[in-house]
């Protein structure tokens, strides 16, 4: 054909990672929206808090609502859990964000005591009217919870109850359970604005999302019949009863809109600069990224020898009812059955011991306890098994030429 | 039209550097070269020597011209400062002293590379062996370019770990390394050819060395390395003028000792220096045995019967008033008995002496000297020592094995299984 589509696809993909358009979610944008516009017009603090799986667009939807506000008329805070661990960090974070004009350096000094009265005085300074409000969003809220004593969360919900200087609290959560986290002084100063977010759960929402993701706006800089011209393909691609099976099948993998994206990624980032996608390209894609064994092909990997030992593992974890087991153990199963069956088998303990390490550094095989006691030998050290028998089995079905007594050992009669 | 011409260059060399891996490394350089767009993580997974690292710095260092690289072993980070700053020295090119401030903590790490402004850059952060980071940095870093507002930073994770066995909060693109089968580690290996041989002599010789080895150990550094001594074996015959290049059953007889020899020393780091002293390990192991004086060898013994008898035994055993019965009520060892598939169990000081004096046939005091043996045993590993902190009150375990211990008990002429319980 000749048309080059490489723009097209670098500006869907450059959507997919900045990940900043919002689909559905109407209502919930509206009601967000209102508690913000709440603080900033009027001066009222609040607090609330999103709740939905991981990956079901909580932070898209904050963040398409913090885009409708004007930008001078708040300063916004984000913290997330996974980066601010402790109060102290969070605290420092704040501060930063709140002045980072006033600062000339990005690095706030000072002791936790000191911060925490400059953050409250600063709060009880600003007044309803006068001051700017804030808004501060919290990702990852139930991270918060664990920190010593909740005393962010205590002071942060005490300066909105008080209504001091005008402050939203958004809290970003997955766990269904975060209000229960909450200490009981902390939980009355909390709203109880809650706002449940639900993921697709049909096929023709997540086409709906597909095509808003695939589809290219006007604003992009490209030539007009090159855009006419992949729209037209991408419509076409919509309405193919493959994909919705594929959507299908990717719904019951996972309702997780980060997955989808994944996989409009990887069949973009395979496809070559003058060819339009294809169904091909995302069913190639998400067998590759989600229908993969990767035990199976570990355990094809094996070496025979290993594979063995493997074997002797998952016959002890079937007699013994998933009991942890040690070295000498596996090696006397192990030994049984190579020196009845087959002289080529028989290998020097030490070699064994080697294959045995490999095993548990691959971790298919995990020690008991996580804390290595050195005061135990490590042929004596107790490891519990991560494949069960039926993978073995489905494993040594598929194992390139592996001798028929082995093939014979795995299905026996083991007791 | 110019970058399409060098990713496709890259391909090529890639290819011809790692055979078997066109799929990977399609996939690989799609995702990462050229494009203005990285995805946010990448997960290279395949067991031992398959050649992740290798095949990933390659890749990134065609490409270092025009992308920001920084290769990290997770082994050596022991704290998070030096994670961080070891990735920011690669990235920011700068030195440890230029940092502005310590980097503790993710904050910090992030901040810092906010105040570079890394977001204009193309960056690529491998971290090798990731299972050896903390299961939060994982995740972090998993996220890092949502965090940094980047879209052309993107983590790549190398494991031998499968990626399942971390947070499944992680959205990664899997790239999998699968191991080489029979076939291709025969390709591989030929290409390390010596330069005086033939062709035909080497492809004889890996068709004996694989079959033999392949059942053991599908490791290919391992194996390369067995491959590079067997061949100077192997050779020999025909340097010395005794075999035609091509007689391969005759070279095969020749060869089948040093194979069998070297096949129960798989992954043992043997070298070609040591396949001699192999052969007649039994009389260096001997020697060791010998090493040891008189008196720590029978401690040594005493030592393993105390942790693989019970203690109520012991009476019948040691207690010379002789009584018929008792004997025969005893029964007797057997291979791979349930107490040593346990393990050795701990046995205190005291019950250690008795049993010493009961089982050495002179008589001796008991002075400082002997005493001093038990450490002495202690410190060389052979005996392991449980404190509780009281000093008087010591625990001991033997951590020798059975086919050890009987060498041992043959060079002082004492018949060890005669006092060995099955329980």
């Amino acid at each position: 054909m000749g048309t080059d589509f490489g723009i097209c696809i670098q500006n869907i993909k450059k959507k997919i990672i900045l990940n900043d358009q919002l689909y559905g979610f109407d209502t919930e944008r509206s009601e967000l929206l209102q508690i913000v516009k709440k603080t900033i017009d009027y001066g009222e603090s609040d607090s609330v808090i999103v709740l939905g799986p991981r990956g079901c667009g909580k932070s898209v939807l904050i963040e398409s609502v913090i885009k409708e506000l004007l930008p001078d008329s708040h300063t916004l805070v984000m913290l997330n859990g996974l980066i601010h661990t402790d109060d102290n960090l969070a605290l420092k974070s704040i501060i930063q964000q709140l002045q980072i004009k006033n600062l000339d350096g990005a690095y706030v000094e000072g002791s936790y005591a000191d911060n925490i009265c400059f953050l409250l005085e600063s709060f009880r300074a600003g007044n309803k009217m006068a001051s700017k409000s804030i808004i501060m969003v919290l990702d990852k809220f139930d991270m918060f919870c664990s920190h010593t004593n909740q005393t962010l969360l205590y002071n942060l919900f005490d300066a909105v109850q008080s209504q001091q200087n005008p402050l939203s609290i958004i809290g970003v959560s997955s766990r269904i359970d975060v209000i229960e986290l909450l200490e009981k002084r902390v939980k009355s100063r909390f709203s109880h604005n809650i706002l449940m977010i639900k993921p697709p759960s049909e096929p023709h929402e997540l086409l709906g999302r597909l095509k808003c993701l695939l589809q290219l706006s006007k604003d992009c800089k490209i030539e007009s019949d090159v855009r006419k011209n992949w729209n037209n393909n991408i419509n076409l691609l919509i309405s193919d009863p493959q994909l919705q099976d594929l959507m299908n099948d990717l719904l019951k993998l996972s309702n997780n809109n980060t997955k989808l994206n994944m996989l409009v990624f990887m069949a973009l980032s395979n496809l070559s600069k003058d060819k339009m996608l294809m169904v091909e390209n995302l069913i190639c894609s998400f067998n590759s990224l989600y229908k993969q064994d990767l035990t199976l092909v570990n355990l094809l990997g094996l070496s025979v020898l290993e594979l063995c030992l493997m074997i002797s593992i998952c016959h002890h974890s079937e007699i013994y009812n998933k009991e942890p087991f040690n070295f000498e153990m596996i090696y006397a199963r192990y030994c049984k059955f190579a020196s009845r069956n087959s002289s080529l088998l028989v290998t020097k303990r030490q070699v064994i011991i080697k294959a045995f390490e490999r095993i548990s550094i691959m971790e298919l095989i995990q020690p008991v306890t996580a804390i290595e006691n050195k005061n135990i030998l490590k042929e004596y050290r107790l490891y519990k098994s991560s494949v069960n028998l039926d993978k073995m089995k489905a494993a040594s079905n598929l194992y390139y030429r592996l001798p028929p007594v082995i093939l014979q050992w795995i299905d026996s009669n083991i007791i | 039209m110019l970058s399409n011409l060098t990713k496709l260059s890259i391909i090529k060399s890639l290819n011809s550097e790692f055979l078997f891996r066109e799929v990977q490394i399609d996939t690989l350089c799609n995702l990462l070269i050229e494009d203005d767009v990285l995805p946010p993580c990448v997960f290279v997974h395949g067991l031992p020597s398959v050649g992740k690292t290798s095949l990933i710095s390659r890749l990134l260092f065609y490409i270092r011209d025009s992308t920001k690289t920084s290769i990290v072993n997770s082994v050596c980070c022991y704290t998070n400062r030096v994670l961080f700053e070891s990735i920011l020295k690669d990235l920011l090119q700068i030195k440890q002293s230029d940092l502005p401030h310590r980097c503790d903590n993710f904050m910090q790490f992030i901040n810092v590379l906010k105040q570079f402004s890394i977001q204009k850059e193309r960056v690529i952060i491998v971290l090798d062996k990731c299972e050896m980071l903390a299961q939060e940095l994982i995740v972090v870093f998993s996220k890092l370019q949502e965090f940094i507002k980047s879209h052309q930073l993107c983590v790549i994770f190398v494991s031998q770990v499968l990626p399942t066995k971390f947070d499944e909060d992680i959205n990664f693109i899997p790239i999998i390394l699968e191991q080489y089968n029979s076939v291709e580690i025969s390709e591989i290996l030929l290409i390390d050819k010596p330069n005086d041989w033939s062709i035909e002599v080497y492809k004889n010789f890996l068709t004996v060395f694989i079959g033999s080895f392949i059942g053991n150990c599908r490791d290919l550094i391992e194996l390369k390395h067995l491959a590079k001594i067997l061949f100077v074996k192997y050779v020999e015959p025909i340097q010395d003028g005794s075999c035609a290049e091509l007689n391969q059953n005759f070279l095969f007889r020749k060869i089948s000792p040093t194979i069998q020899l070297l096949l129960n020393n798989v992954y043992l780091g043997t070298s070609l220096e040591s396949v001699d002293s192999l052969s007649d390990e039994k009389i260096k192991f001997e020697k060791f045995a010998l090493d040891l004086p008189y008196y720590a060898k029978y401690f040594l013994i005493a030592a393993y019967i105390a942790s693989f008898n019970s203690p109520k035994y012991d009476r019948k055993l040691f207690v010379k008033a002789s009584n018929k019965r008792k004997k025969t009520k005893l029964p007797k060892k057997s291979d791979n008995s349930i107490s040593e598939l346990v393990g050795p169990k701990n046995f205190s000081l005291d019950r250690l002496l008795a049993i010493f004096y009961a089982i050495i046939e002179e008589n001796t005091n008991m002075t400082a000297n002997l005493l001093a043996q038990i450490n002495t045993l202690a410190d060389l590993g052979l005996l392991m020592r449980f404190g509780d902190g009281k000093l008087d009150t010591p625990k001991y375990k033997c951590s020798v094995s059975y086919d050890c211990i009987i060498n041992i008990a043959r060079t002082v002429k004492f018949n060890i299984d005669k006092y060995l319980i099955d329980q």
